[in-house]
This record gives C-alpha cells, structure tokens and sequence, in this order.
C-alpha cells in the first residue's frame, strides 16, 4: 500500500465522517420539538388543515421497528396504525363510521396539540360576530345544531320546519326552482338563535376541515343524511349556497 | 367471562385502588387467568399507573429515525372512546389500548387523559365488550362517575366489592345503605376493608357481627412495603419477591390476607356462576 493510497483512504474516511456531523447537526436543529409559531393566521382553517394533513402523516407513516418496542407492544400499535390508515381510506369512500373516527382524531390533535381553545377558536370561523358568518358557516352550524338533535333526520327536519321545499322564483331567472337561498339560511340562522360551547365550536371547525381534507366539500354532511341522493352540477353564473362554483340540490 | 366491581360506598380513602392492584397482580401470578384492570379515575391521579409503569421521558432521536415528537395514538380509555362512538369496537380492539403489565395475565386500561367529554357514558360499552375477550374484568369505579352510569356498572357486574373503612360512621352508613337497597344484602355483594388495622376495634370479626354479615369480609392490611413499592412502579416485583416468604415475617399476614382476598373472590365467581 502506498502513502497516496493512505492518504486517499484517510481523506474519503474524513469525508464521511463530516458528512455524518454535518447531517446530524442539521437535523438536530431542525426538529427539536417542534412548537407551533402563534401568529395571526395560526388558527386560520388552512393552517390547521396542514397542521393536520402533517401530523396524521406523521403518526400513519413512521416505522415502529425504529422506537424499539417490545414484540408485544409493537403489535399493539401496528393495530392502532393499521386502524387508523384503514379509516382515513374508508373515509373517503363515505363510510360513516370511519368519518367519524378520523373527525375524532381531529378533534384531539386541535385540541390537545394545536392549542385551539376558546379564545382563538373564532379566528378559524367567526362564531362570535354572526355578521362575518358566511352562508357555509351559518349552514354548517344549523345542520351540526339540528344533527346533535335529530340524527340523520337533520335535513329533511330542517326543510320541514321553514318549509323549505317549495317553489320559488329567484332574482335574475325566470324559472322557477327548488333553491334554498343565501338569505333563507341567514334568516333560519338568525331565527334559530344557536348557543354554541366550545365543543360544539370545535366540532364544527373539525367537520369543516374533515370536508376539505377528506370528505365530499360542501355536500360531506349533507350527502350522511336520510335523503334520496346528491347531486351536484357546475354553476358560474350565480352564487347560491355554499361555494361559489357548485350548486346543491 | 366475570367482571368484578370494586366501589366504595363513602367519598373517603378507603384503599380501593391498592386493594384492586394487590389482588389482581396475586391473581394473575398465581391463577391462569387473563385479567383486565379497567380504570375510571383520571390518568394524572391514577395509582395503578405509578405503580406497575415509571414515568418516561419522551425519546429524542436526532430526527435521524423520523420526526422528533409523539407518534403513537392515544392509548387507556381516552383512544378506546374514539373507536366506541365510531361504532368501529369489537372485544380484540381492546386490548390495543391497554397496557401489559404479566403478558396473557395481566392488563390495564388507564382513565381518561384530561378533561374529554361525554367518556362516562361508554363504560358500560367498554366493561361489556372486555367482558368477551378477557376471563376477569376488574372495574375501578371511581366516585366523578355519574350516578346513573355507576349504577349502570354495578347492574351489570357479576360480583361488586364494597370498600369501607374503619371509621363506626362509615359501618353505619353501609349498614343504612343495605337497608335502603336489597342488592347489596345479596350473595353479588362482598364487603372489604382496605387498608385495614387488625388490632383496631373495628376488626372484619366485630364488623361481620355488628353488621350481621354471614360471608367473609376480605381485608387488604396496610403494608409499608407494597405502598413504597406501588410509589416506584415495583408492586410485580415486590409480589414476586414476598411470594414465599417466612410465615414469622412482617409481611406474611399481608400476603395471607391477599390470598383470602383473592381466592374468595374467585370461590364467589364460581358459586355465583354454578347457581345460574
């Protein structure tokens, strides 16, 4: 062995070795318990969807043979994982009990991890300025008020008490329809004078985020409920209910 | 295939959770039976906790292995409530959530994990679906239950352990309870004393004939050692260590006492289950 052959392996040894530092330097600093940095859109639904999209990754994705647990307890939370990743997939097929397991891991990361509580709460949706509602909202805290009380009858419950389902002519058509407008869920809303602790808030932040993350949008509770079925077409040209792209029939 | 509830009729200390700890860890050395503690008190206060596991840090890993916080799910009662109001439990989900204290022998489903709502009202679900997959299902009923659900919980048990302790107030106030409800007159019920002086007055014998009680009371004595030992998660060791000890020393009566306890437990189960 030559010295230019020492001296080249002692330089690819030294390389690693400051290739390992280097790589455990950057991860030390990158992931020492991550806090959640409090700011003005901390408690915005988009943040605390990614929030959630990032820790159910998390928790569905690590490789339990790396925590060193016992044959056992390895087991066991294979199990739990193996639940959890069966459910976020049964979910998205409309399962409803699946629903609402993966809504109850929600519930808990917000709560528990997040640190939604009752003062930050209306960040996400305004619960306390009914002014700043917006249709979605009004809905989904009536059809969350009305569902607590009469199950999947919510909806028909809810139709049959305002007498909803009747004919009605709509500004700038000339037809008539089937519609439930803007202005008859903020006047239900207004009427229903709801009260709402902070479990009932949060469970409606949960289903908001459940139905952008894996349910079906706007129509995700609807579509649970006792009725016939769903259907939904593309709409430009006026702004209905819920979303300004989709009507909801 | 039985589930045993332990209560006590009083809001005092009455040794409750040390009596379930010292009979069930005797149980599952001794008996072959697959037994599950279920806990109703909160996690943060809970005896059962400090007394088989220590408290562990979280690990750190460098964020080398993945990320560097807590991935695993919520395990005791606080994870099982979630699968129950998902409709998704089933008498194997169980035991996912609970902890393993003897392999096949022994395990506990720890209480609620802070302030969640509406837990309560699952116990009767969870005891009912244990009671499937586990040959002892040992309830921890804890007084924050509410009344309907605790009594819910007694219904249903096979066999209920009243602990009281050896104040005259609180004879006379399970003796008053006996009047008012025939259930615990019957052969369902055992009387317990945690905790328990054996040169004070109120020995099991007075209470037995002050009380006109014909079964045996079972006693769990105060012993230095177990509650040291229940403080730094040693009570398997400390059971596996007096197991046979010299009958002249300090301990024996405890470990006798135990026995009792234990062995009268089962002999009921079985005499109950025979007349069914």
């Amino acid at each position: 062995m030559t010295i230019g052959n020492i001296i080249l392996i002692l330089v690819v040894l030294f390389g690693i070795a400051g290739f390992i530092y280097y790589y455990i330097n950057k991860k030390k600093k990158e992931e020492v318990e991550e806090k959640i940095n409090i700011d003005d859109k901390t408690y915005t639904l988009d943040k605390m969807q990614e929030f959630v999209k990032k820790r159910l990754d998390e928790i569905t994705k690590v490789n339990l043979y790396d925590i060193g647990l016992s044959e056992e307890e390895l087991k066991r939370r294979k199990n739990k994982k193996y639940e959890l990743k069966k459910a976020l997939k049964g979910c998205t097929y409309g399962d409803v009990n699946d629903k609402k397991y993966v809504k109850e891991i929600i519930f808990d990361l917000l709560s528990k991890e997040y640190g939604v509580d009752e003062t930050n709460i209306s960040k996400s949706i305004p619960f306390d300025i009914p002014s700043l509602l917006t249709a979605q909202d009004k809905f989904d805290i009536l059809i969350y008020a009305y569902k607590k009380e009469f199950g999947y009858e919510a909806l028909t419950e809810l139709i049959k008490k305002y007498n909803l389902a009747v004919l009605k002519y709509v500004e700038g058509e000339t037809k008539p329809s089937y519609v439930i407008t803007e202005q008859e869920i903020s006047d239900i809303y207004e009427k229903e004078k709801i009260t709402l602790s902070f479990a009932d808030k949060l469970a409606v932040v949960v289903q908001r985020i459940y139905q952008r993350y894996k349910g079906y949008s706007s129509i995700d509770e609807v579509r649970d409920m006792n009725i016939d079925g769903v259907s939904g077409r593309s709409f430009w040209s006026s702004r209905k209910l819920f979303k300004p792209s989709c009507t909801n029939r | 295939m039985s589930v045993v509830t332990f209560w006590n009729s009083e809001k005092e200390e009455t040794g409750k959770t040390m009596e379930i700890i010292a009979v069930s860890t005797y149980l599952a050395i001794e008996h072959n039976y697959k037994i599950l503690i279920i806990s109703t008190t909160e996690r943060k206060n809970d005896v059962i906790k400090t007394s088989f596991w220590q408290e562990k840090k979280p690990k750190k890993n460098l964020g080398i292995f993945g990320p560097n916080r807590n991935v695993d799910m919520q395990s005791g009662i606080s994870g099982l409530v979630r699968v129950a109001r998902s409709n998704k439990i089933s008498p194997e989900i169980i035991t996912n959530y609970a902890k393993i204290v003897f392999k096949d022998r022994l395990e506990v489903l720890l209480g609620k994990d802070g302030d969640e709502l509406e837990v309560e009202d699952l116990y009767p679900q969870i005891i009912n679906m244990a009671n499937k997959y586990y040959d002892l299902v040992i309830v921890d009923l804890d007084d924050n239950v509410p009344k309907d659900i605790r009594e819910e919980i007694i219904k249903d048990s096979d066999l209920i352990v009243v602990n009281m302790s050896q104040r005259l107030k609180s004879i006379n106030n399970f003796a008053e309870l006996r009047e008012e409800n025939p259930l615990y007159k019957s052969n369902k019920v055992l009387i317990s004393m945690g905790k328990y002086d054996r040169h004070s007055k109120y020995n099991c014998k007075n209470i037995s004939r002050y009380l006109g009680e014909k079964k045996d009371i079972l006693t769990i004595p105060y012993n230095t050692l177990f509650f040291e030992a229940s403080e730094e998660a040693k009570v398997p060791d400390f059971f596996l260590r007096v197991r046979k000890v010299d009958p002249e020393d300090r301990n024996s009566f405890f470990l006798q006492e135990v026995k009792r306890a234990s062995e009268n437990i089962i002999y009921r189960l079985q005499d109950l289950q025979s007349k069914m």
